[in-house]
């Protein structure tokens, strides 16, 4: 909390003494110290100058939690169970994993020093710049879960204003083809049926151009897609908006309810798609998803139903002459 | 219906002449057939639902040798992708001679890009490891021998 406090303190990007900083937040001179040495070693970007004080790096725009909460809609508000907020994590994935929490349970972070995109590929997720969201949902039936928070992201996304967004099977989340945001969802079964699921949300939200280098392809974020900066409380509330009733919803009602949905954001519907696969690579005609959610393609040995590969768009072959 | 149940009835029908067998419980239904002798090659990845969702399609491409494998099994619950590690060039969950408890994550099965942490159902010591990482598997297909 006193972290949380002590940043807040600091939004602005100006400096602010010692002397005021231990006034305000009830602080001995000594504690204000360990705790910004804490926070730089976290990684969050904290200046010390012996006679100005402590300043960040920049002007940030921090998460709140009781703003965001203010502003959930009665449903998602209900479908809440606990709300983290955390200056600087690992990764908000893990540790919900660890925590193996109920339903609804939201683990939200400014930064993560170990962001985990799908297969040991890192997600860059520097200070204040992104939604770093992860969701646990309790549930019987996993299949098609991660179209279902594809959709509910893409339309959070369209809410806040972004239009030109469409999903790759089954939940790459691309604007004009470029990554606007990642997915990244992991389950362990728990006693009885149920799975435990924890939905990562990584959603760049104004980026620098500097820490974009790091990103090993083309990437976007809101801020360039919609030419203006949402507050984050703004983004995440929007998020969880779309995300926590569809999740009720999936764990009642299945995929049926979100098909229309899917085919309207299927970004290759009907195009000729590539598929690599374990087993090699499959050509054929994007078909949508059947009721499970696995990709359906049209191929010269019939319609066959897939549910892992990395999907590519095919281009057509150059006209001769 | 319990993942070992359907794998009993899925042995029963293999080594069977019944070509298509349908078992109704209260409101869930399995049907299993046998498609054809498809050669592997090009047998399509049929989708298993997690769940219980009925009717159930199950694949009928086993691995080579199940009726030769000796122990305990750890089995795919679901049609996906194998992976041995958290993540390539990690140190894999377990291998051949490390004694496991029960719930330790034995291996990741993705499938629509969601990673399933598939945890050990008894304690004992890896003795076979049956899948390579990055293998495609089957819904039920035997993973790994524990003894």
């Amino acid at each position: 909390m006193k972290q949380h406090d002590l940043l807040s303190a600091l939004a602005n990007g100006h400096f602010r003494s010692a002397r005021e900083l231990e006034a305000e937040l009830d602080l001995s001179s000594m504690a204000l110290s360990e705790l910004t040495q804490t926070l730089q070693a976290d990684g969050i970007p904290l200046l010390a100058n012996p006679r100005q004080g402590y300043r960040l790096n920049a002007p940030a725009d921090l998460l709140d939690g009781k703003e965001i909460q203010a502003h959930l809609n009665s449903e998602a508000r209900g479908l809440l169970s606990k709300l983290e907020i955390h200056p600087s994590i690992h990764s908000t994935n893990r540790h919900l994993l660890e925590l193996a929490p109920e339903s609804g349970h939201v683990c939200l972070a400014e930064l993560q020093s170990a962001g985990r995109g799908r297969r040991g590929r890192s997600w860059i997720s520097p200070f204040a710049t992104q939604i770093c969201c992860s969701v646990a949902w309790r549930l019987e039936d996993i299949n098609a879960l991660s179209l279902v928070v594809g959709i509910a992201l893409a339309e959070a996304i369209s809410a806040l204003g972004v239009s030109g967004t469409g999903l790759k099977w089954p939940n790459d989340l691309l604007w004009h083809g470029s990554k606007l945001a990642g997915i990244l969802i992991e389950t362990t079964s728990l006693p009885g049926k149920q799975h435990l699921a924890v939905i990562g949300l990584g959603l760049n939200v104004n980026l620098s151009a500097e820490a974009g280098h790091t990103i090993d392809q083309p990437w976007t974020d809101l801020t360039r897609a919609s030419g203006n900066t949402p507050k984050r409380n703004q983004v995440t509330t929007t998020l969880l908006n779309h995300l926590l009733p569809a999740l009720e919803r999936f764990s009642h009602q299945g995929f049926e309810p979100f098909r229309p949905a899917w085919k309207k954001h299927d970004l290759f519907h009907d195009c000729p798609v590539s598929l690599e696969t374990p087993r090699g690579t499959e050509h054929g005609i994007a078909a949508g998803v059947d009721r499970h959610g696995a990709l359906r393609l049209q191929t010269a040995a019939g319609l066959r139903h897939f549910v892992s590969g990395e999907v590519s768009l095919r281009r057509a072959h150059a006209p001769a002459g | 219906m319990d993942i070992r149940k359907l794998k009993k009835l899925i042995e029963l029908v293999e080594n069977s002449s019944v070509a298509e067998l349908e078992i109704c419980e209260g409101e869930e239904s399995v049907r299993i057939s046998r498609v054809g002798s498809a050669p592997a090659a090009v047998a399509a990845p049929v989708l298993a639902p997690v769940g219980t969702t009925a009717p159930l399609p199950v694949a009928e491409e086993f691995a080579p040798a199940r009726d030769e494998i000796q122990g305990h099994t750890v089995d795919s619950p679901m049609v996906g992708t194998y992976y041995s590690a958290s993540s390539p060039g990690a140190e894999p969950f377990v291998s051949v001679g490390q004694h496991i408890a029960v719930g330790d994550t034995v291996c990741i099965i993705e499938a629509m890009k969601i990673l399933n942490q598939i945890e050990a159902d008894t304690a004992g010591v890896v003795k076979s490891i049956l899948v390579d990482n990055g293998e495609a598997v089957e819904y039920g297909e035997p993973l790994m021998v524990i003894e």
